[in-house]
Formats: C-alpha cells, structure tokens, sequence
C-alpha cells in the first residue's frame, strides 16, 4: 500500500533519514519506533509531502507520491495527526472535523451563494458524520466547545477524528497517546483495534512500548535515520541491536 | 430642515458609510484567510478609474460601468495574486503596498486617467439604493461563505495554514479566491464612489487610504462581518465629529485608535466580549 524505497532526507549537513526502505501493507497496524531525533517524524512529514525527500522512491498504491502536493495527497487517502498538536484552536469541534471533509463536500460555488437543497444537504450531512466521528472518539457531548480548551487527551482524540472525516485508507498518527493518562490510552487502543476492524490501514509512531507491542503486526525500529531492525513484536523486542540503541539513548545525559 | 436639504448636505457622507462599509469588508474577506493584503486602496482606485472612463468618456450605462470597474481589478488581482500570495505575513503587507504604488504611478502617468489632474466632471449617478444593494449582497456573499466549506477553509488556512493543506485543503486556490473576490468588492466601492464625488485623482488610492481601510478592520473586529461595517462607519463620520476641534482632529482620530488597540484589541464587534458581558451580568444577578 505504502512503499518507501531508499529513501533520504538531508537538513543542511544532518542527514534525517538515510536510505529507508520500508512498506506498509493493506490493512497492518504499522509501528515506528525509534529513539528521540532519529527521524520518524520527518518520515511522516515526507509521506504527506510537506517537504520532498532528497533521494529515494515514495509510493502510495502503486502511484508514486513525488511531486504530488500535499493536499492532493491528503485527498488520495493519506491523513495524519501530529506530534505537537496542530488543531484549528478556536473553531468549535465539530466545525475542526468538518474541515477534515473539506474535499468530499461536493457542491459548487453557486450551490452555496445560493444554498442550494444539493448544498443543504450535504452540510446537513457532513454535521451528521461529524458528530459520529466525535462520538467514536469519545467526544460527542463537547461538540460545540473550542477546540484550544480541550484538555491535552482530548485535543489528541479530536486530532484522529479529524484525520478520520477525510476517509483516508492511510492513517498515520505520531505519537497518538504522547502526555495520555493509562485510561486515555486504552481508550485509543481500543479505538485503533475498531478501525482496524474497519479494514483502515494504521502506520503509527509511538515511544510507548505496551502500546505498540499490544497493537502493531509489524514494527521497525529507526535509528540515526536508518532503519535497523523490522519484523514482528516479539522479535524486536529480542533484537539486540535495538537494545543497544535504546539502552544507549537512555544513559545519563 | 427638511429632507431634501439635509440630504443635500449630507449624501455624501451617507453614501461614504456604506462605501467605506464595503471596503473594510473587502480587507476582512482576505484578513479572515490570514492574508495581510494592503492592496485594496489601490483595487478600489482602478475600480473607480474604469468606471469613471466608461461612463465619462464612453458614456455607457452605470450599470455597465460598475461591472467593468468590478472585473478589472479582480482580473488583476487574478494575475498579481499568484506570485505575490506565496508571500505572508509583513512579506505580503510590503509587497501589496509595492502594488499600491505602482497603481498609483500609472494611473499618475496614463493620459485616459487624466494623469496628475485626474478625472473631473463624473456624472453623479450613484444614488442610496445602489449603494444599499452593493452593500447587501455584499453581506449576503461574505455570509454564505463563511457558512459553507470555503468560511471553514479560510478560517482553517488562517489558523494553521500548513494542517488546512493536510485536511486536503487547496490553500493557494481558496486564498487566490479570497483575494480576488476581496478586489472585486474593493473595485465595485470605487465604482460607486467614483460617481458620487465627481473628481477623481490618483492620491485618493494611495499608501493613506491603504491604512486607513486596514485600520476600519482593525478598529470593529474581524469576528464577523459586523464589525467592518461599525469600523467603516466610524471612521467615516468620526472626522465629521471632531470637526469642532479642528487642527487637533487628527490627533484625537489617532488617541481613539489607540485606545481601541489597546483596551479591545479583537476589536470594537467581539461576540465573544459580549458573551462574557453577558454572563457575568447573569451571576451577578443571581447573586
Ligand atoms: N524541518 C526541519 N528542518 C531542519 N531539521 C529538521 C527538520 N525536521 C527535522 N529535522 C531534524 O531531523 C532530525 C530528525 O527529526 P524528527 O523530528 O524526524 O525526529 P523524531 O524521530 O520524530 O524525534 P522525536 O521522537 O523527538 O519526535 C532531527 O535532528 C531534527 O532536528
Ligand atoms: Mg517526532
């Protein structure tokens, strides 16, 4: 479904990603892990072509993904959440998930100058499917609040709401339970086992081990931007190379 | 006094309030996608120039004639809006005013604009109800964007312009929209003022008139479209107002600028201040 081939990224003299070689396939719950600044993100910022790699292949369902810009992306079925939360704070909820169905509202200009029933209609669905998202994730009744007074939990949830209106087949979440109480996170877990159940394909991020061991079919593990180990949970979990890297991040600075 | 002498006095100023009313709107329209454009004097100037020519000196009807004075800018805008939008923020700011300038220079130099002396003897054809129409479906478009999926991307763009991409956004096609549409309303106001005042000449659409319309935004808000209107109309009559204090005018219209920025920097129109008035005066009589 998603394939990475050789794939760099340089920043100046860093090289943030070297040579990655990577695919996700249809309906896996995908896991990146590696230690702080080993480019994971800058994976997912590649994927969503905010920035171009710098050598390497990008593919997403057998098209490749060079050149294409970033909404065109979003609208081939890649959505995303962020790792520093990057809501529409002071937009209500509902209108934040509505956003995220920009592109499958379909109505012309002259429909909405003239609101038109086709126009009405969608709107009125559009509220309909927004108000579901907001209930799967748990936050149906806060619809109408500002996003910015969520709590921290609350504004990840409604991030992946907002991720999920677009109807992507792609979900790439960074970080989905960074700053969460144990509460929160099974919460998501259980979130993330539905969509799956949805047949929705998952490549995730996440430093919580339990999380991505509990979730993911397979996990690879980046280092320095490169990948040193891929395979199942219970594999990477025994890789000694990935307990070098971790132990060796984890030294007193 | 009667009617017809008051209006005799005072048309002018009332036509200003709707016309200076749309202007603001036409700088909320592109403020509420995040876009910091100060080329709006300069749309209204080449709005007011065609219209004027084609009635003055083609002597083709009003209405045709504020058509006209509506596209050209917003062809323009088209054009220039397509390299200068890849700016933002001061970047945008300075190089809308640079398009200001050049407007200026050629309409300065054209021989159809009359060059420094500009155009006299415009037909007064504008009455209240054109200036009411314009103003209205003016509202009316502004509006229906903002309920529809278009409100939502501006919004959206204005906030966080690189997650508005991400949701599938095209965020150079919406902002070139608000841009030109922002022209087109910038463009049909000169039309309209253009045929009331009788004389036009380049120095009306300059760096002063730029601010001053930034500034009608500014003081009534941008939470909705009721506070350019207010701005709009208050720095309309405002200098009618301090007429008594004379030389000092200036500098009291600039003190209450001031303290507006100062004391309601969202503006004097801010919904959310009324709430909070509201609600506190709630409590208090509970209590
Ligand atoms: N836009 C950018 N400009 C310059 N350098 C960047 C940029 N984005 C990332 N980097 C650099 O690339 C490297 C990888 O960053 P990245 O954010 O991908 O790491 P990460 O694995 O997501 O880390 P974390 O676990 O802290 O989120 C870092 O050295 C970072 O400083
Ligand atoms: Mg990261």
């Amino acid at each position: 479904m998603l394939k990475l081939e050789g794939l760099s990224r340089q920043f100046g003299g860093v090289r943030a990603l070297d040579d990655v070689t990577l695919t996700v396939h249809p309906e896996q719950v995908y896991g990146l892990i590696g230690p702080n600044g080993a480019g994971k993100t800058t994976v997912f910022n590649l994927v969503t072509g905010l920035f171009p790699p710098t050598g390497g292949l990008l593919e997403f369902d057998g098209r490749s993904l060079q050149g294409v810009p970033p909404h065109r992306i979003a609208q081939r079925g890649i959505a995303r959440t962020f790792q520093n939360i990057r809501l529409f704070q002071e937009m209500t909820l509902i209108d934040n998930v509505i956003v995220g169905m920009h592109a499958h509202l379909p109505y012309h200009f002259w429909d909405l100058l003239l609101r038109t029933p086709a126009f009405r209609e969608a709107e009125r669905r559009a509220r309909a499917r927004a108000l579901q998202l907001l209930h799967r994730v748990g936050l149906g009744t806060l619809c109408e609040e500002l996003a910015g007074n969520l709590s921290y939990g609350n504004q990840r949830k409604l991030e992946i709401a907002r991720a999920l209106a677009s109807r992507p087949r792609l979900l790439l979440l960074d970080e989905p339970v960074a700053g969460m109480n144990a509460t929160e996170k099974n919460e998501i877990m259980a979130l993330i086992r539905s969509l799956r159940q949805d047949r929705l394909t998952v490549f995730m991020i996440e430093h919580d081990m339990r999380f991505v061991m509990g979730l993911c079919d397979t996990v690879a593990v980046l280092n320095f931007g490169r990948i040193i180990a891929e395979g199942k949970p219970a594999e990477i979990q025994a890789n000694p190379a990935v307990i070098e890297a971790y132990l060796g991040q984890e030294e007193p600075a | 006094m009667d009617w017809s002498s008051w209006w005799d006095t005072y048309s002018t100023l009332v036509l200003s309030i709707g016309v200076y009313g749309m202007l603001a709107l036409s700088i909320y329209l592109t403020l509420s996608c995040g876009l910091l454009s100060l080329a709006n004097a300069a749309f209204m100037g080449i709005g007011a120039y065609m219209s004027a020519i084609a009635t003055l000196q083609f002597e083709w009807p009003f209405a045709f004639a504020l058509f006209l004075g509506t596209v050209l800018p917003a062809a323009v805008a088209f054009l220039i809006g397509i390299p200068v939008l890849r700016l933002s923020g001061v970047y945008l700011a300075m190089a809308t005013l640079g398009f200001g300038e050049v407007v200026r220079v050629v309409l300065l130099n054209l021989d159809i604009t009359g060059g420094p002396l500009g155009l006299n003897g415009i037909p007064p054809l504008t009455t209240w109800w054109h200036v009411v129409l314009a103003l209205a479906l003016t509202v009316a478009l502004l509006q229906a964007l903002r309920r529809s999926r278009i409100g939502r991307a501006f919004e959206a763009i204005r906030e966080d312009e690189t997650a508005a991409r991400l949701m599938g956004i095209a965020t150079d096609r919406i902002k070139l929209l608000a841009f030109v549409l922002g022209a087109a309303i910038a463009g049909l106001a000169g039309g309209l003022n253009a045929h009331y005042t009788f004389t036009l000449s380049p120095g009306n659409f300059g760096f002063e008139s730029a601010v001053d319309i930034l500034t009608m935004a500014v003081l009534g808000g941008i939470q909705g479209v009721a506070g350019p209107l207010l701005g709009g109309a208050i720095l309309t009559l405002l200098p009618e107002l301090l007429r008594g204090l004379q030389e000092f005018r200036m500098a009291a219209n600039g003190l209450i600028l001031i303290a507006v920025v100062l004391f309601m920097p969202q503006g004097l129109w801010d919904p959310a201040r009324f709430r909070r008035w509201r609600r506190s005066r709630g409590t208090r009589a509970e209590a």
